[in-house]
């Protein structure tokens, strides 16, 4: 069947679903709203595809999720190449530092990534951790 | 004249060999950011680039031409402005194969009008070779009813002999 990838990309878009069936997105959106209920400087996140598909997300206002996955995507992609041949390893979070708070891009398994919001001033170890047990769990709801 | 380094562009549609290109012509492995596909696109291929490629290739004059390979998805067009800024021209790759060619390369040459304007672009349609596809005439057909004049090339993006054509006619629309 051939697929034209113009249409594919809005019918993708306007769908707002990414491959994953609806309880697993839904399960995603619940270990979201957790870390944003024990995590009090976290204000939002987005799980999506490497490919920058949105699965799930809890978004601050007037944000795109469809943007932020694609974004997301692109950034941890080209985090990714850079760290493995800087011969660091794969990078364990990559942290955006901007004067309205933190963005942390985090891989939650070997097909999604977590991108969490921070409000300024947010404590950066209390947050990281709690991204981090968020993407373990994604990873784990992902792959089941 | 090229100054010491120039840089060029690679675009188009998803599938259209853009990773593929590159990487033929490259002097040292490509940077690439290629993931598994997951949305339609899976259908056409395994894995897609969501970042950019980039390589450099030497000239006979040690002139260094990076070569920046953007995602064709929309979604990611983010990167097209971004990938383009300091570009000396695009070379456009259309995949023979999809079902409307003809509106893809349009696509591409109204999304990237601005930087066409002020720089050049080539054109490279791909998998022409396979059946039932449409012909070279029909895109400079529509080329000539949009007022552009470009150059339409039917190339394999897989022989560097191919894709070396496609930067040689580049530079010749750019005057160098």
């Amino acid at each position: 069947m051939q697929i034209i990838d113009q249409v594919i990309d809005r019918l993708s878009r306007e769908a707002g679903d990414g491959p994953a069936p609806a309880p697993v997105r839904e399960a995603i959106g619940q270990v979201i709203d957790q870390m944003i209920q024990f995590a009090e400087d976290i204000d939002g996140a987005i799980v999506s595809s490497a490919d920058g598909v949105a699965w799930a997300e809890r978004l601050p206002a007037g944000l795109d999720r469809h943007r932020f996955a694609a974004m997301s995507g692109a950034l941890l992609a080209l985090c990714d190449t850079l760290a493995r041949e800087g011969a660091r390893g794969e990078p364990r979070n990559v942290l955006i530092e901007g004067e309205g708070g933190r963005i942390f891009l985090l891989h939650a398994g070997p097909r999604l990534l977590l991108t969490v919001f921070t409000r300024a001033g947010a404590n950066l170890g209390v947050c990281l951790a709690h991204a981090r047990q968020a993407a373990e769990t994604i990873a784990a709801v992902a792959g089941s | 004249m090229l100054a010491a380094t120039e840089k060029i562009i690679f675009t188009g549609p998803v599938g259209a060999g853009k990773t593929t290109a590159i990487g033929a012509i490259a002097d040292t492995p490509p940077v690439g950011t290629d993931v598994p596909c997951t949305d339609g696109a899976w259908a056409l291929k395994s894995t897609t680039t969501v970042a950019m490629d980039y390589a450099y290739l030497l000239l006979d004059d040690g002139t260094r031409v990076h070569l920046y390979g953007t995602p064709g998805q929309e979604r990611f067009d983010f990167m097209w402005s971004i990938l383009a800024r300091g570009g000396i021209g695009l070379v456009l790759l259309v995949n023979c194969d999809h079902p409307d060619p003809v509106a893809q390369m349009e696509f591409y040459l109204d999304a990237f009008a601005d930087f066409i304007r002020e720089t050049g672009v080539v054109i490279g349609l791909t998998r022409s070779d396979l059946a039932a596809t449409v012909p070279l005439e029909a895109f400079q057909a529509r080329l000539l009813e949009r007022n552009q004049v470009v150059p339409v090339f039917e190339i394999d993006a897989r022989n560097p002999e191919d894709v070396k054509v496609l930067i040689h006619a580049l530079l010749a629309v750019l005057g160098h």
